[in-house]
């Protein structure tokens, strides 16, 4: 849930902020409008959308605010981020404390709402956050001419709330025996990446020339990591997107200007803030293209004749009328997690459990890339789930093959 | 106990992937690049999971989503349920890593470069793909065709356009996807208004190529192929003309 904590002189503000957010992920993102005066606590049971937006200007936000703030920071920044919105940006631009470290957005009083900036950010920090992993963005340098480049950009997007990691290219992986033992190299860069929800490339002159980061991007878009190229050019060379082959045909990236100095070039304002505008761009279209999992999903039910209903907000109930008084029941959950998140599907199989009536067929379907035999072993395994019986755990890919079979083609 | 598969097999299956991530000004929503991702890594995963084989042309935005699942869905270590093709055009500037890279997780077929030009040649360019391509074609027994370069500031032959004739030379069932932009979307234009759907001789209903052709849905159009493909075991045994020949 995204809470807008906000000042009784800020209602209509906050109302604004509150249909931005809808305007672009309409049902899929609940949005609650919390007044100060009332601000003890936060308003429902952890969930893995929870973010606090604060609008603040030069007065004090308050015991009640300040204390809530203190609670959510305190719970680990990246479950609950706190984003702050300057209503008067050209008088009082940074956060009072104790957000005064953080990086606010921008109310547009001329256009009276954001310009669509906070929607995107929602979009990029909930985007990294269904990815399951640690919601981290690596930045991929060359140590010859990037620290200075990676230094700033660590430091910017830290202040906008993104957590980060300095992924220094691994030079030692540059010798001849090493590049013939591909393997190794390969295993280490796939534990290199898992924490890795996003790669900002560093495209500098040096990187390119680079065997772990060549196999870094490529690795990185077989797993369907998004990478970024950051490309910066020198005075003369005529260039597009990136010096990576596989990088230019992907067509995404955020070109510099010339500059002869990349080891030590400082970035301005404008520059990095075009960066940040493609960084939260590209994460909130992913995010944006997850959410259409239940509508696709329903679809499937629709034509197999099913009626289909939320239940709450954390099951959907399909019922199809048979021969005579039959009924055949199916509970779904539609996760918008990559590959199974493992507190839904346990809270999941505790809320079947529970369920009357009880449901002929319990599905928990998961987005993202089709999970391998064996790893889904490891994870059922792990859940202890090795026991419970009538749950069917499918890519939703794999949803309109079950359907069409009336669930008879199911193997295990 | 956990179901976590469906009763499906597509042994027998030499699916060719053919498209790429067309040119961002014909990008038809944001975030199209994605979109084709993971299309191709959906269905060359759920193809490979369920027996199927994937041969694809090395184009270097969809071959490392393509190459992560056969090495991720193969059932066995040795198993390489991937055949990549290249032109030496290309192959021969590969370094030794990258090399290692592509025979470690394919079979990696290279075909000889036809020209004296380097890769910006448009005439040694065009000659040596179709060289690959007349290959790669030949190894495959269906095609599935999504997104596409169409190269309209340059003198390149436009892929699919020609991965698709020799395909339809064969006889193999071909699948155009056409929801994600690219050439493939103006090659769905030209069989709506043209010959139609059956000249692709996929045995889907005119209902379900209409459904692929248009959808912008990926997981619309990868159940669609998939399904028909696992309840069609026999498109995998069409006798298909050798372009060898």
């Amino acid at each position: 849930m995204i809470v807008i904590l906000f000042q009784a002189r800020h209602r209509a503000q906050a109302e604004t902020i509150r249909d931005e957010v809808q305007g672009v992920f309409a049902d899929a993102i609940h949005v609650e409008l919390l007044p100060a005066e009332a601000a003890s606590a936060w308003p429902t049971d952890a969930a893995w959308d929870d973010m606090l937006v604060v609008p603040f200007d030069e007065q004090p936000l308050g015991d009640n605010v300040n204390k809530l703030i203190q609670t959510r920071l305190a719970s680990q920044m990246e479950k609950c981020p706190v984003l702050p919105v300057a209503m008067s940006p050209n008088t009082v631009a940074v956060p009072p404390d104790p957000i005064s470290h953080l990086k606010a957005l921008r109310w547009n009083a001329a256009t009276n709402n954001t310009d669509g900036l906070l929607p995107r950010r929602v979009g990029a920090l909930l985007g990294l956050r269904v990815r399951n992993r640690e919601q981290k963005l690596f930045i991929s340098y060359r140590s010859a001419d990037g620290v200075v480049l990676a230094e700033q950009i660590e430091k910017f997007l830290g202040e906008h709330g993104f957590r980060t990691w300095r992924d220094e290219a691994r030079d030692e992986y540059d010798s001849e025996a090493s590049i013939q033992a591909g393997e190794e190299v390969q295993k280490a860069i796939e534990e290199n990446l898992e924490d890795a929800d996003m790669l900002l490339l560093l495209d500098t002159p040096r990187a390119s020339e680079s065997h772990w980061i060549n196999l870094e991007v490529k690795f990185a878009n077989g797993q369907l990591i998004p990478v970024l190229p950051l490309l910066f050019l020198q005075p003369g060379e005529r260039r597009k997107i990136s010096r990576f082959r596989v990088l230019q045909s992907l067509q995404r990236g955020c070109e510099f200007s010339p500059n002869p100095s990349t080891a030590n070039r400082v970035l301005s304002a404008i520059e990095l803030d075009t960066m940040l505008t493609e960084v939260e761009s590209f994460l909130s279209e992913i995010f944006q293209r997850k959410l259409r999992l239940p509508f696709l999903v329903r679809q499937e039910f629709d034509v197999q004749g099913y009626d289909w209903n939320a239940r709450d907000r954390f099951i959907y109930e399909a019922i199809r009328k048979n021969k005579g008084s039959l009924r055949t029941r199916v509970f779904s959950h539609c996760a918008y997690f990559e590959g199974i998140y493992d507190p839904a599907l346990l809270a999941y199989v505790q809320h079947y459990i529970d369920a009357n009536p009880r449901a002929n067929y319990a599905l928990y379907i998961y987005d993202g890339p089709v999970i391998p035999s064996a790893e889904m072993d490891d994870i059922i395994s792990a859940a202890h789930l090795e026991d419970s019986s009538d749950l069917i755990i499918l890519n939703h890919q794999e949803v309109k093959a079950l359907l069409h079979s009336n669930f008879t083609s199911k193997t295990l | 106990m956990i179901v976590t598969q469906v009763n499906a097999s597509l042994k027998g299956f030499n699916v060719g992937i053919s498209g790429a991530v067309p040119e961002r000004a014909d990008w038809s929503e944001p975030a199209q690049d994605r979109a084709i991702l993971e299309f191709t890594a959906l269905l060359s995963g759920l193809i490979i999971k369920y027996g199927g084989r994937i041969v694809h042309g090395s184009h270097p935005s969809l071959t490392p989503v393509i190459a992560h699942q056969a090495e991720t869905q193969a059932e066995t270590e040795t198993e390489k349920p991937l055949t990549l093709f290249m032109s030496e055009l290309w192959s021969s500037q590969l370094d030794p890593t990258e090399r290692s890279w592509y025979d470690r997780v394919s079979d990696f077929v290279t075909t000889p470069k036809i020209g004296e030009g380097d890769e910006t040649d448009s005439e040694t360019r065009n000659q040596s793909l179709t060289a690959m391509r007349r290959a790669l074609i030949q190894r495959m027994n269906s095609m599935v065709v999504v997104g596409g370069m169409q190269h309209t500031t340059n003198l390149f032959l436009p892929g699919i356009i020609e991965e698709l004739t020799l395909a339809r030379t064969r006889g193999m069932p071909c699948f155009l996807v056409g929801g994600f932009g690219g050439m493939t979307s103006r090659v769905v234009q030209e069989v709506i208004i043209g010959a139609g759907a059956s000249d692709l001789r996929n045995g889907l209903s005119p209902e379900q190529n209409e459904a692929l052709m248009t959808s912008t849905d990926i997981a619309s159009c990868v159940s669609i192929i998939f399904s028909h493909l696992a309840e069609n075991p026999s498109l995998a045994d069409r006798p298909l003309v050798n372009l060898e020949n």
